[in-house]
């Protein structure tokens, strides 16, 4: 899977000159700086590579792609990100280029593989953002199944069930407009008319045939329908072939207006059905016109969701919520009702412009059947009309509702209708005529059978028609429950699944805090078997709640932000294996912190981790508890002429206090030893529970040697006294007076022999509480109350423990 | 504990299964399977697609 050997920005946020942040074979990295130095353009710079824009790059103060190239840059120079990958292994850049005086943003790729695997990643969650913690938590319950479902590709599930719905709907539309029991009807009338008999089956329609055949004493016999045509020619044998054309035009004619003038009549009813509706829901203008108020609405809803004061978010003004409230989902729900009303009209449009242009159709081939009995005024009428209704139905077919600007003129239609009726009327008399004149009995039966057979036919195909349009409604309907039931199936099983992971990585950063049994549950509508949305559920104090925002503190808010980001992240990226977590710690207190950093450590060691803070405590800690571990440690520092640094390489306290020793070097050594052993007081304090005095945030992290020492020591006297009497225990307050003298201004300065035992009295305090074969800590965590002791991790380490 | 599907399988799986499901026609399954593989699953499409087939079938004696 997918990881990054090298990111290099140049000239793109902090940086101006390149600066290529090197994590070799794919190693993980942490980067410290202060707010400002630029670490985030990191965080941006991947953003950007991936997805072509920057989360928290958008608006209209911002405009499309501003704040992407370094402010300090000038035009020539260039703004971009180019990364090294492994696996696929190649290169890619993505750069900014000003075309016609607007940004365009360009990406390279080395190779088709590296365009393809960034293309996957691009479809993946891989950074998370501090102001983007707790978004899922405080979302809606419909905003959690649209997040949700655009994490895991279910967005596309829910478009083609929708779609199927829609072509379903369409479906059974047409099957409507098509009056396929009319259309039937009418030819059955022309069959009976023509031989005498209602004939359903081939065989049926043959006999019939047989019959009419019979009355001539002739020879002549119908075996299946394809003898027909030779049985014609045969009856028409030298008769004019033009004069028994124009007979059987003219009887189609003839037979064909009823249903031509009722298609016309038919669709003159539909269109001022269309025109009634269309003109009710148009006649509240302003309501359509607040249609695109919606998304506006919707947001509002979501914020006085959240909003428990007694004034308005926006304007300041006093306002009773719960009024506001009401007042809002009333008016989210007459623009839903309007919004539906429309599609519907859009709908019920194209359907009657598709019903409109068959209609056309019909209308052409009975003109033309009655041509020899049409005079050019009448014929120009005709025409006229037709024309004019073409053009509507085109125009319908492609305006939307809201701009049609041509309609069917229908006030013709009933000069019209007569004048069908009277041409249908002159045809029949004219194919009499023509009968005549041939005076053949043989043309009349085969005009018959042409007739016939033309509506049997035609019943037939009718009769096929409606059976493939029923297959395929059932087909879809089918369709659109079997997607359903797997939608539903397929969301249950990756609530579960995420769940699960939730809920491990949750306990593991909580797991003594009575929180419990962390859950994404979907809601189902009973009645349509649709989701309506997902809801997070927790135990707390052993009582099941929804709405974890009700009860959490913003710290534990995060926590669950953070094990959200990451469950899915674990669930669903298939293509990277690196993630990017910016500054996401901010609100967590120590305890907390700690925690988390082990759970980076110990559940995702197998990830690429890009791990960005500001918090020069955690940046410690996490740099000591990686050693070893292969991560790549860098800090950042920002200035006008290059933009962003990255210094050398911080080793880790431990490291540093090594180096001065072999190195001989005296400076800040003292500074060094002193920030270890509180930092190390700090930790066992913590894993061993030393009840300290309340104090606020940062002044919880300030606390000094002195009291930590103090607690720990009345801490271990009450529970395990044998290890204060430990010189390598009291040697450590000695250790400190040396390691205070040395790093702030004082006469007496100690030298680097002292600052090698204190040192080397440091390690030895340490050994007391940390194993030697695990690493971790000796920790109230992994107590043992039956056998009254307590110990690290792996159970080498231990410590006695009075209960 | 069944494994949890991304979007795609789901619906790649829906469209390979989708020509032994009990009660589907073949040829208007066949359709919406070969629209969506020249990725051309519209509204539109689908209407004009399935109209086509029932012309054919309806025309298919004639």
């Amino acid at each position: 899977m997918t990881k990054f050997d090298r990111v290099s920005l140049t000239g793109f946020r902090g940086s101006r000159k390149k600066v290529d942040l090197n994590s070799p074979s794919g190693r993980s990295i942490l980067i410290y700086g202060d707010n400002g130095s630029g670490k985030s353009s990191f965080a941006d710079g991947i953003e950007w590579l991936l997805y072509d824009g920057v989360s928290h790059l958008t608006g209209e103060e911002v405009g499309v792609r501003g704040g992407l190239k370094n402010e300090l840059c000038s035009e020539e120079e260039s703004c971009s990100v180019e990364v090294s990958l492994l696996n696929p292994t190649g290169t890619a850049d993505r750069s900014l280029k000003t075309e016609k005086s607007r940004l365009k943003a360009e990406l390279n790729c080395s190779s088709t593989e590296v365009g393809s695997a960034l293309g996957k990643i691009g479809s993946e969650r891989i950074s998370l953002r501090n102001i983007q913690l707790i978004d899922f938590i405080l979302a809606t319950k419909s905003q959690k199944l649209t997040q949700i479902s655009e994490i895991i590709g279910f967005q596309q599930v829910l478009d083609l069930k929708g779609l199927l719905k829609q072509a379903f709907s369409d479906l059974n539309t047409i099957y409507r407009t098509k009056n396929f029991e009319g259309a039937l009807a009418r030819e059955k009338e022309v069959l009976v008319k023509q031989l005498n008999s209602l004939v359903n089956t081939d065989e049926q329609f043959i006999q019939a045939c047989n019959e009419e055949l019979k009355k001539l004493n002739l020879e002549y016999e119908v075996r299946k329908i394809g003898d027909l045509d030779s049985v014609e020619s045969k009856l028409k044998e030298g008769v004019n072939p033009e004069l028994t054309k124009q007979v059987v035009s003219l009887q189609i004619g003839e037979s064909s207006k009823d249903a031509v003038v009722k298609k016309l009549s038919e669709s003159k009813r539909s269109w001022e059905a269309f025109q009634a509706n269309l003109t009710n829901v148009l006649a509240d203008g302003d309501r359509v016109a607040k249609i695109s108020l919606s998304k506006l609405l919707d947001e509002a809803n979501h914020v006085l969701e959240n909003n428990s004061s007694s004034e308005c978010p926006v304007c300041l003004s006093g306002v009773n919520p719960e009024e506001l409230k009401v007042s809002i989902a009333k008016r989210i729900e007459e623009l839903k009702e309007i919004s539906a009303a429309l599609k519907e009209i859009e709908n019920q449009k194209r359907v009657f412009a598709h019903d409109l242009t068959e209609t056309l159709n019909e209308f052409g081939k009975f003109v033309a059947s009655v041509d020899r009995v049409c005079d050019e005024a009448n014929k120009n009428k005709l025409i006229e009309f037709g024309k004019q209704l073409r053009l509507a139905s085109q125009h319908l077919a492609s305006a939307p509702v809201m701009k049609i600007t041509i309609k069917p003129e229908w006030t013709a239609l009933e000069e019209i209708s007569i004048l069908c009726s009277k041409l249908a009327e002159n045809a029949g008399l004219e194919a009499r005529k023509i009968f005549q004149i041939i005076n053949s009995p043989k043309v009349e039966v085969a005009t018959k059978l042409a007739l016939g057979k033309n509506a049997f036919l035609k019943i037939g195909a009718l009769n096929r028609e409606m059976a493939a349009l029923t297959k395929q409604r059932n087909t879809l309907e089918r369709m659109v429950s079997d997607l359903n039931e797997r939608h539903l199936r397929g969301m249950e099983t990756f609530l579960d699944a995420i769940s699960k992971d939730v809920n491990e990585l949750y306990l593991f950063m909580h797991g003594t805090e009575r929180i419990d049994e962390v859950k994404l549950k979907c809601l189902v509508d009973e009645s349509s078997k649709e989701f309506i949305g997902v809801i997070l559920s927790l135990k707390y104090h052993g009582k099941e709640i929804t709405g974890p925002q009700r009860f959490l503190s913003e710290s534990y808010l995060n926590s669950l932000g953070i094990c959200l980001f990451l469950a899915s992240a674990r669930r669903f990226n298939r293509t990277s294996r690196f993630l990017v977590l910016d500054d996401v710690i901010s609100s967590y207190d120590k305890g907390h912190r700690i925690r988390f950093a082990q759970l980076l450590v110990e559940k995702f060691s197998d990830y690429q981790l890009f791990v960005l803070t500001h918090e020069s405590e955690w940046f410690e800690f996490i740099a000591n508890l990686t050693k070893g571990l292969g991560w790549t440690i860098q800090k950042v520092t920002w200035n006008e002429a290059e933009g962003i640094a990255l210094q050398i390489p911080t080793l880790g306290l431990k490291d540093q206090i090594e180096k001065h020793i072999k190195t001989n070097n005296e400076s800040d050594l003292a500074n060094c030893l002193r920030r270890y052993s509180e930092h190390l007081l700090k930790d066992v304090a913590f894993e061993l529970q030393v009840p300290l005095p309340f104090r606020f945030n940062d002044r919880n992290e300030g606390r000094q040697f002195d009291e930590l020492y103090a607690g720990l020591r009345s801490r271990l006297n009450s529970k395990s006294p044998t290890v204060t009497e430990e010189s390598s225990f009291q040697r450590l307050g000695a250790c400190q007076f040396l390691t205070n003298k040395g790093s702030h201004d004082n006469l007496y300065k100690p030298g680097m022999g002292d600052m090698k035992a204190a040192y080397e009295d440091t390690m030895k305090f340490e050994k007391l509480f940390r194993c030697e074969d695990c690493g971790s800590l000796i920790s109230m965590t992994f107590a043992n109350i039956p056998e009254k002791k307590i110990s690290c991790k792996c159970g080498k380490a231990s410590l006695v423990w009075k209960s | 504990m069944k494994e949890a599907k991304t979007g795609s399988e789901l619906l790649a799986e829906f469209f390979m299964e989708l020509l032994n499901l009990p009660g589907v026609d073949p040829e208007t399954a066949q359709s919406i399977i070969k629209l969506n593989q020249d990725n051309k699953l519209k509204r539109a499409q689908i209407s004009a697609e399935l109209e086509a087939n029932r012309k054919k079938t309806a025309d298919d004696q004639i």
